[in-house]
């Protein structure tokens, strides 16, 4: 499998679909370009790139290059996930312990630090941003522990 | 003369003040200390704190946001040095001589020389962006549409070729930067595009978690590749009592420090190139011009000394067509441009008449900045590289921990973390399939400017395209373009044809 080639394709798909989507607003006249008539030549130009970055592939003679390693994918997936949770659970739960739990998650679940390191890290580290940001000024969502 | 005298004594009066003093020595400590972490960027720092500038004034915000971009540049030799750990892009080229050098026992020469190029470059950047800012701006006046139209596209493209190795691949970064850019609302006639139907997107993507996902998160994802618990930094050498380059030293690396300055200041100023690519171009240049060439990578001191004094007069070079024009040309800088707009102040060719007390006051902090710099580095490098050996499995938590924290505040909206990381998943996979983000954050910044831009030419010459050409300014910086562009693809297709 040829990388150039996966990513090539993926950007001439968005490309697409961006010029589906600019297809639909007014495109004015070249005297007088109207709002569709900038992302519509742009998404012909992501098109013309793309199709380049594809065609260079066979154009070197297709060697091949090396596939990327995905070692650790499921770790860096693991983490992704958790972010998304984070967001639907940060207002219920608030800052402190949606955020704690994450920390604890990475440090524990994906490093396999020490429980004791940690527990210290994660609540150390949550608390002083806490404070830090109301501080400056940032609200940070209080959630359902009384402090 | 008398004019700058007096315009640097306004300056000094407003950067010396101990508020503003204590801005810049906030910004350049942050600095130096993302400097020496890997994975903490100066760019991303800069996007994290950028929420916060708006409690604070203007002129003070930019000198600390100006401090740590310079300061990251001193850090990130360090570790390259040291543990031949760039923590900044800018000091990859620092490693190669660097560490040899403390391999043979002389990582305080090195870290001295360093230490020095990089203010006496940083100290020269001022200079030159003092004397040659006035003139531009001045000469920016007489700029419409088509220039800026021009610039903007040059500084695309320079981004595209000077910072990868595929240009097709970076410029459809670029592109993919300037489609961003286009969701909101239209900048000339007020519709909306690419909402659909949604009022969050009404306003645009933000700036900050894109910046914070594309340099931030993405590090740390991967980070996450390497098996839990490994951790392969070499260990520091210890002992650096003697700090203090030799005479033959000094002989040696003169030349390379004052050609390093120059050529980083030059790449600097360029819309699109920055502190990075002209590390790398004043390290070929050094090891071109050697007589014995083979030094180089064997702990040559010019291959200290050049990176580091180029890479901290690019940051000074930086600020110019910032400054001047109102376009940023690198994303540090585009951050910047945040700053000044969130303040409501407009960068551009009038900046210096109507603002010369914050004008002045920043680029004489960066003077201040650069002292602060030498005298904070000499006695604390020990400190510093203690910071650099925190493990990857503490460092990686603590800089998401930073990233949800500093995301959240732009808006304290959760769906701007949704952004964040979706942008961080994206930086990874384009790390992993060699796509170069700094083009992407570049075209999205700009968009808006070359859009509005190129939409006034066209209702100016009624639909011809030849106003581009027909005006000195604008028809050699897009001719400019279009060559660089051109013999590129040119060299690549007959590169593909050759090894057929």
């Amino acid at each position: 499998m040829n990388t150039d080639r996966v990513s090539g394709g993926v950007l001439l798909l968005f490309a697409a679909a961006v010029g589906w989507e600019a297809w639909k607003l007014p495109f004015g006249t070249i005297n007088a370009p109207d709002s569709g008539f900038f992302p519509l030549s742009l998404a012909v130009a992501l098109a013309l790139l793309s199709a380049l970055i594809v065609l260079a592939t066979w154009l070197s003679g297709s060697r091949a290059t090396t596939p990327p390693s995905w070692q650790g994918g499921n770790r860096v997936a693991l983490l992704v996930v958790a972010l998304v949770a984070y967001v639907a659970v940060l207002n219920p739960l608030g800052y402190l312990l949606a955020t704690a739990l994450v920390m604890l998650l990475y440090l524990r679940g994906l490093e396999r630090v020490r429980w004791r390191v940690s527990l210290t890290v994660a609540v150390v580290s949550v608390v002083a941003s806490d404070l830090l940001f109301r501080r400056l000024g940032v609200p940070l969502p209080a959630g359902i522990l009384p402090f | 003369m008398a004019e700058t005298l007096q315009n640097l004594l306004l300056g000094f009066s407003v950067s010396l003040a101990p508020a503003n003093l204590l801005y810049c020595f906030a910004g350049v400590l942050l600095g130096t200390v993302v400097g020496v972490l890997p994975g903490l960027g100066s760019a991303a720092t800069i996007a994290l704190l950028l929420p916060i500038t708006f409690h604070i004034p203007a002129t003070p915000a930019i000198i600390m946001l100006a401090g740590i971009w310079y300061g990251s540049m001193y850090g990130g030799s360090i570790t390259s040095i040291l543990l031949r750990v760039p923590g900044e892009a800018a000091s990859v080229m620092t490693c190669v001589d660097g560490f040899e050098m403390a391999r043979q026992g002389r990582a305080g020469a090195a870290l001295g020389i360093a230490a020095f190029a990089s203010f006496i470059a940083g100290t020269a950047g001022v200079i030159g962006l003092m004397f040659l800012a006035p003139p531009l701006a001045e000469f920016a006046l007489e700029f419409g549409p088509p220039e800026y139209f021009a610039l903007a596209t040059l500084g695309l493209t320079l981004v595209s070729y000077l910072g990868s190795k595929s240009v097709p691949k970076a410029l459809s970064m670029a592109v993919v930067g300037l489609l961003l850019g286009t969701v909101g609302l239209d900048p000339v006639r007020s519709a909306e595009r690419f909402t659909f139907g949604s009022l969050s997107l009404q306003s645009g993507i933000e700036l900050v978690p894109m910046v914070i996902g594309l340099f931030g998160l993405a590090e740390v994802l991967l980070m996450l590749e390497r098996r839990p618990g490994v951790e392969h930094l070499p260990r520091a050498p210890t002992g650096l009592v003697d700090l203090l380059p030799t005479r033959q030293d000094w002989r040696d690396s003169a030349g390379a420090i004052t050609r390093g300055t120059l050529v980083g200041f030059l790449v600097g100023t360029l819309p699109g190139a920055g502190a990075t690519i002209s590390s790398f171009v004043a390290y070929a240049l050094e090891k071109q011009r050697s007589p014995r060439p083979e030094r180089f990578g064997a702990g040559a001191i010019e291959g200290v000394a050049a990176p580091e004094a180029a890479n901290n007069s690019a940051t000074a070079g930086g600020f110019i067509p910032l400054l001047t024009l109102g376009i940023p040309g690198n994303v540090v800088t585009a951050l910047m441009l945040g700053a000044f707009l969130l303040h409501g102040i407009t960068p551009g060719p009038t900046l210096l008449t109507q603002k010369p007390e914050m004008f002045w006051g920043v680029v004489t902090s960066m003077y201040v900045g650069n002292l602060m710099l030498l005298v904070l580095n000499v006695p604390l490098i020990g400190l510093f590289t203690r910071i650099a050996r925190v493990p990857a499995s503490i460092l990686g938590p603590l800089i998401v921990l930073v990233c949800l924290a500093g995301t959240y505040g732009v808006n304290n909206n959760p769906i701007d973390i949704l952004v964040m990381a979706a942008f961080g998943v994206a930086g990874y996979l384009m790390t992993k399939f060699s796509y170069d983000p700094a083009p992407l954050v570049l075209g999205f910044v700009l968009g808006p400017i070359v859009e509005t831009s190129l939409r006034q030419s066209l209702i100016l010459s009624q639909g011809s395209f030849l106003i581009f050409f027909g005006r000195p300014i604008a028809g050699l910086l897009l001719g400019l373009a279009l060559f660089m562009v051109m013999s590129r693809l040119f060299q690549t297709a007959a590169k593909a044809v050759r090894s057929r």
